[in-house]
């Protein structure tokens, strides 16, 4: 009795996780297939090149939010990945134990603070500074929010090469710093670039930090200490404005969003399959 | 944090006749109790400083509602509805005083969160979200 009981309450329960796990899939999917349904109409070639319409008139495009969100990215790249990347050969390279454990703990709270109060801090130290929003502030900010996700998957990724590749080079007679330029480094080098990749997709997203910083334009941005426009900062002004046709815009350059995020997490998906199994 | 268990645990739980949920109930969950903890407060940091998403739906409304179903407001959406529309100094001091509560509150539960993760997987071998 107890016996087919368990047996019963094994069944149940393998059946309830899978459907649990099943759950998770599907707020994606109804996402996605809720931007296609809404959004798709309104991609068109003029969506790519077009700068936005005045209020009231149809048409127009978002060709300079899509390239104010690659300048931001290139921008927050610039400033976020060498500071990460190197910060990460530390981390993982150190035989010192406290201040590594230190930076560790360090960046993964921060990992997790808003980032509307990147934002502001983004504001208060360029903004306020430089007397006006700017495409800079916004890169800074972006870097910022970057900056953890990139120091910590370089460790790791550094930490899951063999030990002997490392003793091998260093017996060679290899200096330090060479091993890890020419043997460690290149050896993680598809792991770093997924976590480059990793940390590209979150910020591409990032509306709040953008807000009072990057503050959006509605016109080609002629320079960086300019406000430009981002993607989801568009998309937020037009979701929440009254117009029809400004709402089939904001699905539509959500839609170009979440397709360019998707691709950009496939290709890190891709860059490193098998190596996440080596982690466990 | 679930694949940070190590294998013994469940092994002994199966080698005294557990079924597969019981090896996970009694071996793996309550093993990696702490950690499953921290992965939930992390979950939770993450959505208390939420902005665009709660902004655009909470409605927006300085107000304490006392139905679930009337408008409200968050810190996070207060900072972005009110920071570029901030003339004086003290309005925005008052802002930045949101984001520095915020600020506070998040990292208090991510540090907390960390601490709890880390003791089941070990700061280097932490599962990313």
């Amino acid at each position: 009795m107890t016996a087919r009981r368990r047996r019963w309450v094994n069944v149940v329960m393998a059946a309830l996780t899978a459907l649990a796990a099943l759950g998770t899939i599907l707020p994606l999917l109804f996402i996605f297939g809720f931007l296609v349904y809404q959004g798709a109409s309104a991609i068109n070639l003029d969506f790519f090149t077009r700068l936005p319409k005045p209020v009231g008139e149809p048409g127009g495009g978002m060709a300079n939010a899509i390239a104010g969100s690659l300048i931001l990215i290139a921008l927050a790249s610039a400033l976020g990945l060498p500071l990460g990347i190197l910060g990460g050969v530390y981390l993982a390279e150190s035989r010192e134990r406290r201040l590594p454990w230190l930076i560790r703990f360090v960046a993964d709270v921060l990992n997790g603070v808003p980032s509307i109060v990147i934002g502001i801090f983004a504001y208060t130290v360029v903004v306020l500074s430089m007397r006006r929003f700017s495409a800079l502030a916004g890169g800074v900010a972006l870097a910022v929010i970057m900056l953890p996700i990139v120091l910590r998957t370089t460790e790791e990724m550094m930490r899951l090469v063999p030990a002997s590749l490392r003793e091998a080079a260093l017996a060679l007679g290899l200096p330090e710093w060479k091993v890890i330029v020419r043997v460690v480094l290149p050896t993680a080098r598809a792991g770093i670039i997924t976590g480059v990749m990793v940390a590209i997709a979150r910020v591409a997203g990032e509306t709040a930090p953008l807000l009072f910083t990057a503050f959006g334009n509605r016109f080609w941005h002629q320079r960086l200490d300019q406000p430009i426009a981002a993607l989801p900062l568009q998309i937020f002004a037009y979701a929440i404005s009254p117009f029809d046709d400004w709402h089939r815009q904001a699905w539509a350059g959500a839609l170009v969003l979440i397709t360019l995020v998707f691709l950009v997490s496939l290709a890190a998906r891709i860059a490193t399959r098998g190596r996440y199994s080596a982690v466990r | 944090m679930i694949l940070a268990v190590p294998n013994a645990q469940r092994e002994a739980a199966l080698g005294l006749g557990a079924t597969r949920w019981e090896t996970t109930r009694i071996a793996v969950l309550r093993y990696g109790r702490s950690g499953l903890i921290g992965a939930v407060l992390l979950g939770l940091g993450r959505a208390l400083g939420e902005t665009m998403a709660v902004t655009m739906v909470i409605g927006n409304r300085a107000e304490i509602a006392v139905s679930l179903f009337a408008p409200g407001y968050t810190m996070a959406s207060v900072i972005a509805n009110e920071f570029t529309e901030a003339t004086s100094d003290l309005y925005l001091g008052a802002l930045i005083e949101v984001g520095l509560l915020l600020f506070a509150v998040t990292v208090a539960v991510n540090a907390l969160a960390r601490v709890l993760v880390w003791s089941v997987g070990g700061a280097v071998r932490e599962v990313r979200e």
